[in-house]
C-alpha cells in the first residue's frame, strides 16, 4: 500500500473550493466592471444582457469547476472512511510506527480523515456560497 | 548531562536555560512568555489611553453647543480613538494572548521565532508611542481613523498629522505581520508528538485562520500607506482625480483591510469562547469540526465584504449586491460557531464560575451587534444608516461584545496561569455588572440617534433635534462602564498581592496550557509526552506529571542548548528537533534602526533615513550569520523510538515556513497593487495617456530573460545550491557541542555513517565546488543583469509626479528592485555562510532553501511586473 504525502498542500487543497470561489467573486465584480466600460453594457443576447451573459457564463465555468472538485473530494472522502472504518483509533503506537517507518495505512487513514472531511465541508459550503453569488446577476441589471 | 532528575533539579536547569536576562539586558528578552505578557500590558495601557480618549468624546457630547472641546482638537481625539483601540489595543493584545498561551496549548517550549516575536514587540511599541507622543504634542491624525482621501491629502492635511498616522500604523503593522508569521508557523510545526491537526485545541485553529488573515489583509494598508505617504511627500498622484488617481482606490485599499481586520479581532476572541466554554460546561466541545470548517469559511469570505463599507460612493447595485450577499452569508459560519457553544453547554453541566459572567456578556451583545450588521449588510438600509451614529453604535457591539467580553472572560480565566493566584469573584461580579449595563446605556441609545439621523465625527449639534437626552444618557452610561474598566483593573492589580494561591488547573481544564506550574516556568514543560486526544489532561490526568518528571519526547537536557520538537503539519508526528536561539539585543537594535527610518521619514530627513535603512541592513545580515546554525551544530536525538535530527538538515524547517509566510504577506501587497493599476486603468479617464506610453524592448527582453533564467535554474535544483563549499577544518567541529552519553553514540553512530560515505563524499565535493562556484557565479549574473535592466525600465517611465501611470509605474518596478536587491542580500550571506564553514559538504543548506524561495518569487513577480507593463502599454 502506498503511504499517503502529509504535508502543508493537503490543507491547501482544503482551501482551494473556496479559491474558486474567491476567484469567480473576482471575474464577477471585475468582469462587471470591466464589462460596464465596453461595449458589451448595450448589447443583448436574445433576453439578457450581454454583460450577464457573460457574468452568467463565467460564473458556470466556475461553479462547473468547483462541482467537480466537490465530487473528487466526495469520493476520496468515503474511500478513506471505508478504510479508516477498518483501523483501530490513533494511537501514539501507531504514530510510533510511522515515525520509524513501520506503517501500515491505518494511523495515516486517521490523520487524513479530518483533512479529507474539512475539504468536502469546504468545497460544499463554497459551492452553496457560490449558488448565492449567482442570484443577482439573473435579477438585476448590470451597469445601473 | 544527561542523567536521573528529580523534578526540581530538572525544573532548575531547564529555566536557567530557558529563562530572560533581568534588569536592563532584559531588552534582549526573547522568551514567548515575556513577549506575550509586554504585549498585553503595553495594549492594556494603550487601552486606558483610548478609553481616556473616548471619556473625552463622550464628555463633549454630553450636551448640544458644547465648547468642551474645539472641532480641531475633537478631530484629533475621535481620530486617535480609533486608531488606538483598532491597531495598538485590540490585535497587539490578542497577539500577546496568543504568544504567552499557544505554545503552552500546543505542548512546545517556545514559539518557532523568539527573536522575531522580540522584534514585533519593540516595533509595536515604537511605532505606539509614535503616535501617542504625536498626539501630546498637538499633532495627532485628525481625518478620521481611516484616514479617507482627499482629505488626508497634502491639499487638505498640510501638516504631519496624517504622516504620522501613515508612519505610526505601518510601523506597528510590520509588528502584526511579525507575528502573524511567529504564530502560523508554530502551530504548523511546533506540537507536542502526536497532536494532529484535528487533535490541535481550537483557540490554535482560530489564532492560524487569524494569523493567515493578518498575513492577507494586512498588506493592502500597508500599500495604501505607502502610497499616501508617496503622493504627500514626493507629490506623486495615486488619489488626485487631476493628475489620473482616484480617491476610491484608497477607500478600496482601506477596506480590503478594514473589514477583514473585523474578524481578525473577533476569531481570536472566539476562539477564546471555544477554550473556556467546554470548560466551564465540563463537556468536550460539540461540533469540533463543524467550528473548524466555520472558521476557515468565515475567514474567506470576510475578504468578499469590502465594499459593504462603500455602498454609497456609486458603485453599480449589481456589484453592489455581490458584497451584499457575501456580507449575509458571512452569518452561516458564525451561527454555526454559536450553535456550537449552546449544543456544549446544553449538553455539559454548566457552571457559573466568573469567566462564564462575561461569556454570556459576550453572548448578548455580540448577537445584538451581528444583527445590526445583517441589517446593515442591506444595500436599501445601509443607505439610510450610513455614517450615522446607529454605525457607531453597530461597531461597539460587534467590537465590545466580539472582542471586550471575551477579553475580560480570558483574564479571568487565565489570571490564576500568569500570577498563581485566584481572582476575587466579588470584585469581579461588581466590574462585570458595571460594564455591562454601561455599555448598554451608552450604545443603545446611539442606535436611536443615528435613526433619527445624527451624523458621526461631529464636534457638537444644536438643541432640538431630539438628540440632547439620549446623548446625556451614552455620556453618564459610558463614565459607568469606565467605572467598571477601573475597577476590573483594581482587581487584577490587587489580586496579584492579596489572592489566594492557585492550584494547579483550578478550572479544571483539558488542554495543555494548564499541564505546568503557575506562574509559567520559561521552558514550559520539562518533557513532551505524546498527546492523543482534543482535550489531553482530561484524556489522561497524568500528562503533567510525565512532562515534569521527563517521560516525553527531549527530556534529556543538554547544558547549553535549547531545544524544540518539529512536527509534521497534519500528523504530529515528531520530525526533527529545533535549536532554539537565545536572547540577544539584535531585535531591540533592528527595531530602533527601523524606527529611525520612519522618525525620519516623518521629518523628511531623507538622507538620514537612508542612515537607518543600511543600519537596519546590517544589522539584519549580522542576525542571519549568527542566527544560522553551523553543520557542527547539528545533533541526533532519540524521540520515542526515532532518530531525529536538527531542523536545519530537514526540508520544511522552520526558517524555510517563515519565508515562505513573509512571502505570502508579500504577495498579498503586489496583487493589491495589481488591484490599484486595474482599478485606475478602469475608473480614470484617458488611463494611460497613450502618448506617454512607449515599451523599452532592450532591458524588457533583458529584464525577462535574466529572471526567466533564475526560475530555469530553480527548476532544474541549480537556485537551491544545494552542494555548497565546505571549509577547511570542518569535520573537525563534529561532535562539538554534543554533551550526554545518548549523544556521543549518536555521533559515534553517525561517525561511522560518515566514514562510510566520506571516499564518495570527497569525490562529489571535489566534483561539485567548481559547479557550486559557476551557479553561484550564474545567479550573480543573472541579478545584476535583472536589475540594471529594470532600473532602465524604471528610468524610462514616465514622470511620476506628472501623472498616476507614471507613479504606479515606478512603484512597481521599485517593487521588483526591491526584491532583487534583497535576493542578492540573501544569497551574498548564503556564499558567505557557504565559504566559512557552516555547512556540512553533501547537505541542503537551510540558506540555500531559504534564498531558492525568495529567488524564485522574486523572478516569477518580476516577470508578472514586467509583462502587465508591456500588457498595459500594448493595450494603450
Amino acid at each position: 500500500m502506498m503511504r499517503t504525502r502529509f504535508n502543508g498542500f493537503a490543507l491547501m487543497h482544503a482551501l482551494s473550493g473556496l479559491g474558486v470561489w474567491a476567484l469567480c467573486f473576482v471575474v464577477l465584480y471585475g468582469g462587471l466592471t470591466i464589462g460596464c466600460q465596453s461595449a458589451w453594457a448595450h448589447r443583448t443576447l436574445g433576453p439578457i444582457n450581454a454583460v450577464s451573459a457573460g457574468l452568467l457564463l463565467a460564473w458556470a465555468v466556475h461553479a462547473g469547476l468547483l462541482g467537480v472538485m466537490l465530487g473528487r473530494a466526495w469520493r476520496r472522502a468515503r474511500h478513506d472512511g471505508r478504510l479508516s472504518r477498518l483501523d483501530e483509533p490513533a494511537s501514539l503506537r501507531a504514530d510510533q510506527q510511522v515515525a520509524s517507518g513501520k506503517t501500515s495505512l491505518s494511523a495515516e487513514a486517521q490523520d487524513t480523515a479530518f483533512v479529507r472531511w474539512l475539504t468536502v465541508a469546504l468545497h460544499a459550503t463554497a459551492f452553496i456560497a457560490l449558488v448565492a453569488l449567482a442570484a443577482p446577476v439573473l435579477f438585476l441589471t448590470p451597469c445601473v | 548531562m544527561t542523567d536521573v532528575l528529580t523534578v526540581d533539579a530538572r525544573h532548575q536547569r531547564l529555566q536557567q536555560e530557558w529563562a530572560d536576562p533581568v534588569g536592563w539586558r532584559s531588552l534582549a528578552a526573547v522568551n514567548h512568555t515575556t513577549i506575550g505578557k509586554r504585549f498585553i500590558v503595553t495594549a492594556l495601557i494603550f487601552f486606558l489611553v483610548g478609553g481616556l480618549l473616548a471619556m473625552l468624546i463622550r464628555a463633549q457630547l454630553a450636551s448640544p453647543n458644547s465648547a468642551f472641546l474645539d472641532h480641531d482638537l475633537y478631530n484629533q481625539i475621535f481620530t486617535m480613538h480609533g486608531t488606538v483601540m483598532m491597531f495598538l489595543f485590540a490585535i497587539p493584545m490578542l497577539e500577546g494572548y496568543a504568544l504567552y498561551l499557544l505554545p503552552k496549548m500546543l505542548g512546545s517550549r517556545d514559539l518557532a521565532y523568539p527573536r522575531l516575536g522580540a522584534y514585533a514587540y519593540w516595533c509595536y511599541l515604537f511605532g505606539g508611542t509614535i503616535l501617542l507622543l504625536a498626539l501630546a504634542a498637538g499633532v495627532a491624525p485628525d481625518s478620521g481613523w481611516f484616514m479617507y482621501t482627499p482629505l488626508s491629502g497634502a491639499t487638505h492635511s498640510p501638516g504631519i498629522n496624517a504622516d504620522v498616522w501613515l508612519i505610526g500604523v505601518t510601523f506597528a503593522e510590520i509588528s502584526a505581520i511579525c507575528a502573524g508569521v511567529e504564530l502560523m508557523a508554530t502551530i504548523l510545526t511546533m506540537r507536542a508528538p502526536g497532536m494532529s491537526l484535528d487533535k490541535m485545541p481550537l483557540f490554535a485553529w482560530y489564532v492560524l485562520v487569524t494569523a493567515a488573515m493578518i498575513l492577507i489583509g494586512f498588506p493592502p494598508l500597508i500599500l495604501g500607506s505607502i502610497l499616501l505617504e508617496l503622493e504627500r511627500a514626493l507629490g506623486w498622484p495615486f488619489f488626485e482625480v487631476a493628475r489620473g488617481g482616484d480617491p476610491l482606490l484608497w477607500q478600496h485599499l482601506f477596506w480590503m483591510f478594514g473589514h477583514p481586520e473585523v474578524y481578525i479581532i473577533f476569531l481570536p476572541a472566539a476562539g477564546m469562547v471555544s477554550s473556556m466554554v467546554p470548560v466551564f460546561s465540563r463537556h468536550p466541545i460539540v461540533g469540533y469540526r463543524w467550528i473548524v470548517g466555520s472558521i476557515v469559511l468565515l475567514a474567506v469570505l470576510s475578504f468578499g465584504l469590502w465594499v459593504h463599507h462603500m455602498f454609497t460612493v456609486g458603485i453599480p447595485h449589481l456589484a453592489q449586491s455581490f458584497f451584499s450577499v457575501a456580507s449575509m452569508l458571512v452569518a452561516i459560519p458564525t451561527a454555526i460557531q454559536f450553535f456550537s457553544w449552546i449544543a456544549t453547554l446544553w449538553q455539559g453541566r454548566p457552571k457559573f464560575s466568573l469567566p462564564m459572567l462575561y461569556l454570556a456578556g459576550f453572548f448578548f451583545v455580540f448577537i445584538a451587534g451581528g444583527l445590526t450588521g445583517v441589517m446593515l449588510a442591506l444595500v436599501p438600509f445601509n443607505w439610510q444608516a450610513h455614517d450615522t451614529h446607529f454605525v457607531v453604535a453597530h461597531l461597539h457591539y460587534v467590537l465590545v461584545g466580539g472582542l471586550v467580553f471575551p477579553l475580560l472572560a480570558g483574564v479571568y480565566y487565565w489570571m490564576p496561569h500568569v500570577t498563581g493566584k485566584m481572582p476575587s469573584p466579588r470584585l469581579g461580579r461588581y466590574a462585570f455588572w458595571l460594564v455591562f449595563l454601561g455599555f448598554n446605556a451608552a450604545f443603545l441609545p446611539m442606535h436611536l440617534t443615528g435613526l433619527v439621523g445624527m451624523p458621526r465625527r461631529i464636534y457638537t449639534y444644536p438643541e432640538g433635534m431630539g438628540w440632547d437626552s439620549l446623548n446625556l444618557l451614552s455620556s453618564v452610561a459610558s463614565f459607568v462602564m469606565a467605572a467598571g474598566f477601573v475597577l476590573l483593573i483594581l482587581d487584577v492589580v490587587m489580586h496579584a498581592f492579596v489572592g489566594r494561591r492557585a492550584p494547579r488547573n483550578p478550572w479544571g481544564s483539558g488542554t495543555l496550557e494548564w499541564a505546568m506550574r503557575t506562574p509559567a516556568p520559561s521552558y514550559n514543560f520539562a518533557s513532551l509526552p505524546a498527546v492523543d486526544d482534543r482535550d489531553p489532561l482530561w484524556h489522561d490526568p497524568d500528562w503533567a506529571d510525565k512532562a515534569a518528571t521527563g517521560r516525553g519526547a527531549l527530556g534529556a537536557h543538554t547544558a547549553g542548548v535549547r531545544e524544540n520538537l518539529i512536527v509534521e503539519v497534519l500528523s504530529g508526528r515528531p520530525r526533527c528537533v529545533a535549536r532554539m536561539p537565545g536572547p540577544s539585543m539584535l531585535p531591540f537594535l533592528a527595531a530602533m534602526a527601523t524606527g529611525l527610518f520612519f522618525v525620519c521619514l516623518l521629518f523628511k530627513w531623507y538622507a538620514v533615513a537612508l542612515v537607518g535603512v543600511v543600519l537596519a541592513i546590517a544589522i539584519f545580515v549580522r542576525w542571519a550569520i549568527v542566527g544560522g546554525l553551523r553543520a557542527s551544530q547539528s545533533f541526533v536525538r532519540d524521540v520515542l523510538g526515532a532518530s531525529l535530527d536538527t531542523h536545519h538538515a530537514r526540508r520544511g524547517a522552520p526558517g524555510e515556513w517563515g519565508v515562505s509566510l513573509c512571502l505570502l504577506a508579500d504577495a498579498a501587497l503586489l496583487a493589491a497593487l495589481f488591484f490599484g493599476y486595474v482599478f485606475l486603468w478602469l475608473v480614470a479617464p484617458a488611463w494611460p495617456p497613450p502618448a506617454w506610453v512607449e515599451i523599452a524592448w532592450l532591458p524588457t527582453l533583458a529584464a525577462l530573460s535574466a529572471l526567466g533564467l533564475v526560475l530555469a535554474l530553480g527548476a532544474m535544483g541549480g537556485s537551491r545550491l544545494p552542494r555548497v563549499p565546505q571549509a577547511p577544518g570542518h569535520e573537525a567541529d563534529q561532535g562539538k557541542g554534543q554533551g550526554d552519553a545518548r549523544e556521543t553514540q549518536q555521533a559515534v553512530g553517525q561517525g561511522t555513517q560518515q566514514a562510510v560515505g566520506q571516499g564518495t563524499r570527497q569525490a562529489v565535493g571535489q566534483g561539485t565546488r567548481h559547479g557550486t562556484g559557476r551557479r553561484f557565479l550564474l545567479h550573480w549574473v543573472c541579478w545584476v543583469v535583472a536589475l540594471v535592466s529594470v532600473m532602465a525600465l524604471a528610468r524610462h517611465a514616465p514622470a511620476p509626479e506628472v501623472h498616476a501611470y507614471g507613479a504606479v509605474t515606478r512603484v512597481l518596478y521599485a517593487y521588483v528592485l526591491l526584491h532583487i536587491l534583497v535576493a542578492a542580500l540573501i544569497l551574498g550571506v548564503t556564499h558567505w555562510r557557504a565559504g566559512n564553514g557552516f555547512f556540512a559538504a553533501s547537505q541542503y543548506g537551510l540558506d540555500a532553501r531559504i534564498y531558492a524561495v525568495w529567488a524564485r518569487y522574486t523572478a516569477a513577480t518580476g516577470m508578472l511586473v514586467v509583462l502587465a507593463v508591456v500588457a498595459m502599454g500594448v493595450a494603450a
